[in-house]
């Protein structure tokens, strides 16, 4: 096999990192593969997409009033405390300020500063397990709402609140939450140093910024609704969760409830083409990042995964790759929606409403994030303490923490190895599952009796075991970079 | 063990104790600590930090750029170089620093990346203004870094055992002074290797540069040595299943050598245990494979009986000298190479200690120099030092062992140990002698320009 980027150097390779790297912006998640590869895994991938399979069948065999009612179901928990949203913003806003500043003063190390390791790993990955469980806590911690509201009390800027200066076009939609949310993904993915502490400062006051000026143009709540990446993400994320805080209209009373988790997926109805789009995206980009440390990718471009390039070399390759990550999975996407469409009602128009399973996509997407990032996260969070008690390089120990020993070796061992593939597959099967049970659901109430439904979705829950042998086998196969 | 006294021997260190120049000038440490700011400048692109307990001086410090392969496929060594450096600086600090200024450590993420590697190069030498640079590890980053070093004149101490320094393909400011490169490691074990585990030797080795060193250095010692390659087994770096190779050595051969490197070597000992069974050739590796990596691992009991190249025993008890004890207690490694905090999480132990030992011979060739300044001057003056240093005394400062240093080729020249897998530990059965590594030179760095 030729490798075109195969460095002809005399000497060692070196190359047993990556039976061991454990690290990599993605840092960590190569690790565990030799442990991996031990393990029979093509019997957990079929096993799970049997799993998936067999959950299609079981959905079928439910009876019509159980599944509304369940649907339905909810247990109020209690009132929730009147608050303002804005105190947690601002909070949050002086969090953010203090990481660019690491970013900038701290440690050059990207694992000694926090700014990186507070980015990638506690606010994308764990916040995003957050908001799954507990729902949208971004709406109250993003860093821009708070210093909106202040700005908008200054003379001259209070009009603004009400009449924002430029009217968001309809047309519009979730596009600019998409290109932004591309934007990114390329960052974490593509560029050669995201986890570098200046670099990451800089391109994230950049988006602080440009997000402010955008929300003073179009106002607070359609640019956090529409415009801004991470709202957009974090809300879809958390319609899984059980946890749905619902306003009383005759009072401005909040009332907590607990709901089936991922029942509130339903409430979405139909995207709109660009919520489609970002939805598509968001699993497009986790799967990329996958995907494309693969032996099998890089040996398709060419590169010696034991002699990995780096990052730099391949930037072009990989933005293509992304592109095209996107658009196979959109296309297969749309295809099995057309497809349903045309053997359930041969001969009906097609119609125009692709946005018919979207609501499948966002557990599969959450749930390819989480067992994607979960062995990494183990491992990086404990960096993140570490660097909280010291941000600036100042020598302080602001947590007392002189006696914190760190335990990387939960993915050099091969029992804790086990324990973290295990939940991984749990994870997967279980997001895929909900996937099905929610397409279930949404063809019910389009179809006009159970064979219909079963038959619109059909190719759908093909397209969705087909996803879980992939994304099980991302999860199994040697990865390198 | 011979030594090879050159014509200027510089002592460093005796073998029970830190060396007489090094001895405590804490008061220098002390007088740095106290001139140090309370707050860092902030200028764009630029820091200056203040003193910590053992990053040294913002002001009369002594800049080290540590370039650290941090993320990519490097990491898990990065970890271990950035650990070893830690304590290496913090002990120096300790005890006066070097020329009696503190080190201040600046650490840089590379990627494992040869282009980021030049930029790190470039950042350390014209924001971060260090002194020297050090600590680079992978081959092809090395090569990607090292002429970026060059162009700048920042002296560049590279920590890889890759064969780039001693080959004359850098350039006078890139010096690889603490550790062996790969074909003096190869031609040192090569005699014992044959004469010990047999003659008729199958060799298997990953298909690219790494596996061509192997295949060729020691393929090369094979004939010199009056033995046969039954068989040479290039595997392809996307290949998981190793069987189908397995079957292709012959029924006559005594030795597989096996350097094989990536996730799928675990397979590889699994697979080559099913395939053999106990009627197996004998077993030599390169610890290359398995650094990092828990002896103690279930379907590595395979390997009992089987022998390692180790560059420095992970155990301790094959290396029981007061230098490697005393680098083993302040890198925090326990008696089994493993971290003192966390008892599986295994050191990359053959190839960390390079880090040590440059920052120590970068602090003897400070010193014999009389470096002051970051000027074109002094680091001149520093490089030929460096180039008439003939050797590093065993000891605290150099614990893997003596070494040879010939200054016409910028590479040193050491012992290397054979160790044999016994109850799931590695034993020390063989050290070589720094001769068994030598070879005819075939570059002089000395007559490129300054």
């Amino acid at each position: 096999m030729m490798f075109l980027r195969g460095c002809s150097f005399k000497g060692a390779g070196l190359c047993a990192a990556l039976l061991v790297a454990p690290l990599n912006a993605a840092l960590a998640h190569t690790s565990e593969r030799a442990f991996i590869l031990l393990l029979p895994t093509k019997l957990y991938i079929v096993g799970g997409a049997l799993a998936v399979a067999f959950s299609f069948l079981v959905m079928a065999l439910i009876p019509m009033a159980s599944l509304k009612a369940l649907e339905t179901a909810r247990w109020r928990l209690g009132r929730l405390p009147p608050w303002r949203t804005e105190a947690g913003s601002l909070i949050s806003l002086l969090l953010v300020i203090a990481l660019l500043i690491a970013g900038h003063i701290g440690s050059r190390d990207p694992l000694a500063n926090p700014l990186p390791l507070m980015v990638w790993t506690i606010w994308w990955v764990g916040l995003s397990l957050l908001h799954a469980v507990f729902g949208n806590l971004w709406h109250g911690l993003n860093p821009w709402r708070g210093i909106y509201r202040l700005l908008t009390l200054l003379p001259g800027l209070n009009r603004w609140r009400e009449s924002p200066p430029i009217a968001y076009p309809s047309w519009l939609g979730c596009w600019p939450a998409v290109v932004l949310f591309f934007a990114f993904a390329w960052f974490e993915l593509v560029h050669p140093s995201p986890w570098d502490p200046a670099v990451l400062a800089n391109f994230m006051a950049a988006y602080l910024a440009a997000t402010l000026v955008a929300m003073l143009a179009f106002g607070d709540k359609v640019w956090l609704r529409q415009g801004e990446a991470f709202s957009v993400f974090f809300r879809v994320v958390s319609w899984l969760s059980p946890f749905e805080i619902v306003s009383e209209t005759s009072s401005n009373v909040k009332t907590l409830w607990f709901r089936p988790p991922g029942i509130r997926l339903l409430k979405t109805g139909d995207l709109s083409i660009s919520g489609l789009a970002f939805v598509l995206l968001a699993l497009a980009s986790v799967s990329f990042d996958g995907f494309s440390r693969t032996f099998w990718w890089l040996g398709l471009i060419e590169v010696n995964p034991l002699e990995h390039p780096g990052r730099t070399v391949l930037m072009g390759i990989n933005s293509l790759g992304l592109v095209a990550m996107f658009c196979i999975l959109a296309a297969a996407y749309y295809g099995a929606v057309r497809l349903g469409r045309a053997i359930a009602s041969p001969g009906a128009e097609s119609g125009n409403n692709p946005g018919l399973f979207v609501a499948s996509i966002i557990p599969i997407a959450f749930g390819y994030h989480a067992a994607h990032y979960l062995p990494s996260f183990l491992v990086e969070a404990q960096y993140a303490v570490r660097a909280l008690a010291d941000p600036f390089a100042m020598g302080w120990n602001l947590f007392g923490l002189d006696d914190f020993k760190m335990t990387t070796s939960l993915l050099f061992d091969q029992a804790s190895v086990t324990v973290i593939w295990n939940a991984q597959v749990a994870v997967i099967v279980a997001a895929h599952i909900l996937a099905v049970s929610i397409a279930h659901l949404q063809a019910l109430h389009r179809a006009t009796d159970l064979r219909q439904a079963l038959l619109v979705q059909a190719p759908m829950t093909a397209l969705m075991i087909g996803y879980t042998l992939f994304g099980l086998w991302l999860l199994s196969t040697p990865v390198a970079g | 063990m011979t030594k090879n006294k050159g014509d200027k021997q510089t002592i460093a260190t005796t073998d029970t104790g830190i060396s007489r120049r090094t001895a405590f000038k804490t008061a220098g440490v002390l007088a740095g600590a106290a001139a140090a700011g309370a707050a860092g400048a902030f200028a764009p692109g630029s820091i200056i930090r203040p003193a910590s307990a053992h990053q040294g001086d913002g002001n009369n410090a002594l800049r080290i750029g540590l370039q650290v392969h941090r993320t990519g496929i490097g990491a898990a060594y990065g970890k271990w170089y950035e650990r070893t450096t830690n304590a290496a600086v913090k002990l120096i600090n300790g005890h006066g620093g070097i020329g009696g200024r503190p080190i201040e450590l600046i650490i840089e993420d590379d990627g494992t990346d040869p282009k980021r590697g030049a930029e790190v190069v470039e950042k350390f030498a014209l924001q971060h203004k260090v002194d020297f640079i050090f600590g680079t590890l992978f081959s092809h980053v090395v090569n990607g870094s090292a002429p970026r070093a060059g162009e700048l004149k920042v002296p560049y101490f590279v920590v890889s055992e890759g064969y780039h320094v001693a080959s004359g393909s850098l350039n006078r400011y890139t010096f690889q002074p603490c550790i062996t490169d790969v074909r003096s490691q190869i031609q040192g074990i090569s005699s014992w290797v044959l004469g010990n585990l047999g003659k008729n030797v199958a060799m298997i080795y990953p298909d690219y540069a790494f596996g061509y060193n192997h295949r060729d250095f020691f393929g090369a010692a094979v004939a010199a040595n009056g033995g046969t390659v039954t068989a040479s087994l290039a595997i392809p770096p996307t290949e998981s299943s190793y069987t189908k190779f397995f079957a292709k050595i012959p029924s006559n051969t005594d030795l597989i050598y096996h350097v094989m490197v990536g996730p799928g070597v675990l397979t590889f000992v699994k697979e080559m245990g099913e395939h053999f069974g106990s009627n197996r050739p004998e077993l030599f590796g390169f610890m290359d494979s398995l650094e990092a990596v828990d002896m103690a691992n279930p379907g590595l009991d395979y390997l009992e009986g089987s022998h390692f190249w180790e560059a420095m025993p992970r155990y301790a008890a094959s290396q029981n000298t007061i230098g490697a004890n005393f680098y083993r207690s302040k890198v925090g490694v326990d008696e089994n190479g493993a971290s003192v905090d966390d008892s599986k999480d295994i050191a990359t132990f053959s190839h960390m200690f390079g880090c040590w030992e440059t920052l120590y011979a970068i602090k003897q060739a400070v010193e014999d120099s009389g470096y002051r300044d970051n000027t074109a001057k002094d680091k001149e003056a520093l490089i030929e030092t460096l180039e008439n240093t003939r050797w590093y005394n065993e000891g605290i400062e150099h614990p893997q062992g003596h070494k040879a240093f010939n200054g016409k080729l910028h590479q040193c020249f050491g012992s290397q140990y054979i160790s044999k897998v016994n109850g799931g530990k590695l034993e020390l059965v063989h050290t070589t002698s720094i001769e068994d590594g030598l070879y005819e030179p075939e570059a002089d760095y000395t007559k490129m320009s300054l």
